[in-house]
């Protein structure tokens, strides 16, 4: 290349114009940022189940056959959209921001932005109406955090609390439930639009000698846009059998 | 030097975005040095300050593309055909939508001005932007 080629003042111009150009687009870009990355996240927990050999099928669409995305804690479970994954008899339902309570029986109730809920518990939310106080603990069996953040020490410290607080059986180094693996649930999962600093991928790579069974997605965008969720699905825990 | 110029550059998008590719720049402005040596490489200050503008850029492409193979994924319904699209709030998401059309835009034309430096569409790791920023010295 020529010199001038890589002169970063010639691009300055090209770049404002830009900027300024899209720039509503720029700033719709933010503000859905979050709500997609949930969605994204739920589309990749549906797929791995997809990939375990379940049916899939959407609950609940608006018109327009539209799904509507659960984004915040507020609002119930039933007024929104969800999947429902299907296998030999066996069914879980996937949603966005779901309400539940930790382990310890404190009174805590946490928002995840995916749970794994077995099939009828949002008809079971549905029935105790205004008073539904979350989804029981022992009824989540997985869940999905989602960051448009570069994972840095203090979130993986923030994510392993929560996966301690929510599902402590996966950080404290002891087996997985009974039933996850034969029913191809996924371990907790952080998924990320950002990559490693500098120090925390030495930190993911520590965790298997300390019992902990968590996925770390990072860069997950940029995974997606350059093909699908499948290789990011078949590199979770735990591993999926191969189909023969 | 680079970063007061990729400061200049990108002073027009929204905070979040600004922060986050000044943040990664920072990140650049430590790591470039030993990523160039893993490489082979020696730069110099001014060519540190060309890798911190030029990942910087590439960064931003980067959440760009992204951004967009989300709304696209999100928008088909990837694993469930049924579904049609997005509802966000008050406000529909489909594959057509104006919002997706002006994302796909915009990463074209941040792939053309990029291109005009003679960085390739591929291009999206910190190491592509010292390379090209020592292509550019030999």
């Amino acid at each position: 290349l020529p010199p001038q080629k890589a002169d970063p003042s010639r691009l300055v111009p090209g770049l404002r114009s830009i900027a300024r150009r899209y720039k509503t687009t720029f700033e719709t870009m933010v503000k859905k940022r979050s709500a997609l990355l949930e969605y994204a996240a739920l589309l990749l927990a549906v797929e791995r189940y997809a990939e375990a050999g379940y049916d899939v099928t959407s609950r609940n669409l608006v018109r327009g056959r539209l799904f509507r995305v659960k984004t915040s804690s507020n609002g119930h479970p039933w007024n929104f959209s969800w999947y429902e994954v299907s296998r030999s008899g066996r069914s879980f339902e996937l949603l966005t921001n779901a309400k539940v309570a930790g382990d310890f029986q404190d009174g805590g109730t946490y928002v995840v932005d995916v749970a794994v809920l077995p099939t009828g518990s949002i008809a079971k939310a549905r029935a105790q109406g205004r008073a539904f106080p979350g989804f029981d603990n022992h009824q989540l069996m997985t869940f999905v955090e989602s960051k448009s953040l570069t994972v840095y020490p203090m979130l993986l410290a923030q994510f392993i609390g929560i996966a301690l607080e929510i599902k402590p059986a996966f950080v404290r180094g002891l087996r997985r439930p009974w039933g996850h693996v034969r029913d191809g649930h996924f371990d907790p999962t952080l998924v990320a639009l950002g990559s490693f600093s500098s120090t925390a991928h030495k930190i993911v790579g520590h965790y298997p000698t300390r019992g902990y069974l968590l996925n770390i997605v990072v860069r997950f965008d940029t995974e997606v846009s350059s093909g699908s969720f499948g290789t990011i699905v078949r590199k979770m825990s735990p591993q999926l059998p191969a189909v023969p | 030097v680079s970063k007061r110029l990729l400061r200049e550059a990108i002073e027009d998008l929204p905070y979040v975005l600004r922060e986050n590719v000044l943040d990664y720049a920072s990140f650049v402005e430590d790591v470039a040095p030993e990523r160039a040596a893993d490489m082979g490489l020696e730069l110099d200050r001014e060519q540190r300050d060309r890798v911190v503008f030029f990942a910087g850029l590439l960064h931003l492409r980067d959440v760009v593309a992204g951004q967009l193979a989300l709304v696209e994924t999100a928008a088909r319904g990837h694993v469930n055909r049924d579904v049609r699209g997005l509802r966000i709030g008050n406000e529909d998401l489909r594959p057509g939508a104006s919002y997706v059309q002006g994302m796909r835009q915009l990463r074209r034309e941040l792939d053309e001005l990029l291109i005009s430096a003679g960085v390739s569409r591929s291009a999206g790791r910190l190491s592509d932007a010292i390379e090209l920023v020592a292509a550019a010295e030999s």
